[in-house]
């Protein structure tokens, strides 16, 4: 978008126009600058894309905020790989561990969420299996 | 299933009050793509330290994928906790 935006913008500058006195060129040339930066300016900010829909506004906190926290809306494109996080708690880990992974506390969690603001979370409520290879 | 089945998978490993690692597969992204979440606990004085990693996303999910757990995990579960008013 920003190469044909400067294409045009070129384009114009080298059309026939008539002489014009110095003042008044550089005052052009000023503008014309102003808005080409505009342009880029407008050009390089964010960009906004998440894989499941391409429709959408650009405000994050209009997106449907679960571990994507993308489901409505678009989002900057992101080269990480990978996310580590650390996060310190004064519960102990008996209480984390089942807060994580006992789906009636989970839902509790599921219900504090942003999430819950754009997704329907009461209707399905959290299904968590406390076993290795049982579903969430 | 959980978020309302906006997130579905599977518990890979549990050990218990140490260690939870789940596939999990977002409603939106590509059928048979499944992410790895894994939650390592650790004691840390009274409290813990919990240890997070998420490998395997879409490309281009991992900024809004890394607030997300923040908005949508880490502060909900403290306020659950009571650790937060």
């Amino acid at each position: 978008m920003r190469l044909l935006v400067a294409h045009s913008l070129r384009s114009r500058s080298r059309s026939a126009v008539p002489p014009v006195p110095a003042a008044q060129l550089q005052g052009r040339r000023q503008a014309r600058a102003a808005q080409l930066i505009g342009v880029i300016a407008i050009d390089q900010g964010p960009r906004y894309h998440h894989p499941g829909n391409a429709q959408g506004g650009n405000d994050l906190r209009r997106c449907a905020a679960i571990r994507c926290m993308g489901r409505n809306g678009q989002w900057p494109v992101s080269q990480r790989r990978a996310i580590h996080q650390e996060v310190s708690f004064s519960s102990s880990p008996m209480r984390i561990y089942d807060a994580l992974t006992r789906a009636e506390q989970f839902q509790k969690v599921v219900l504090l969420s942003v999430a819950k603001s754009s997704v329907d979370v009461t209707s399905k409520p959290a299904e968590i299996s406390g076993e290795p290879g049982g579903i969430l | 299933m959980i978020f309302g089945g906006y997130i579905s998978g599977r518990q890979i490993e549990l050990e218990r009050n140490q260690r939870i690692v789940q596939a999990g597969h977002e409603r939106e992204w590509a059928p048979g793509v499944y992410s790895i979440a894994r939650f390592e606990l650790r004691e840390a004085g009274t409290g813990t330290k919990l240890i997070f990693d998420h490998t395997g996303f879409p490309a281009g999910a991992g900024d809004h994928l890394a607030t997300g757990w923040k908005i949508n995990y880490w502060e909900p579960l403290a306020k659950v906790l009571g650790e937060w008013a």
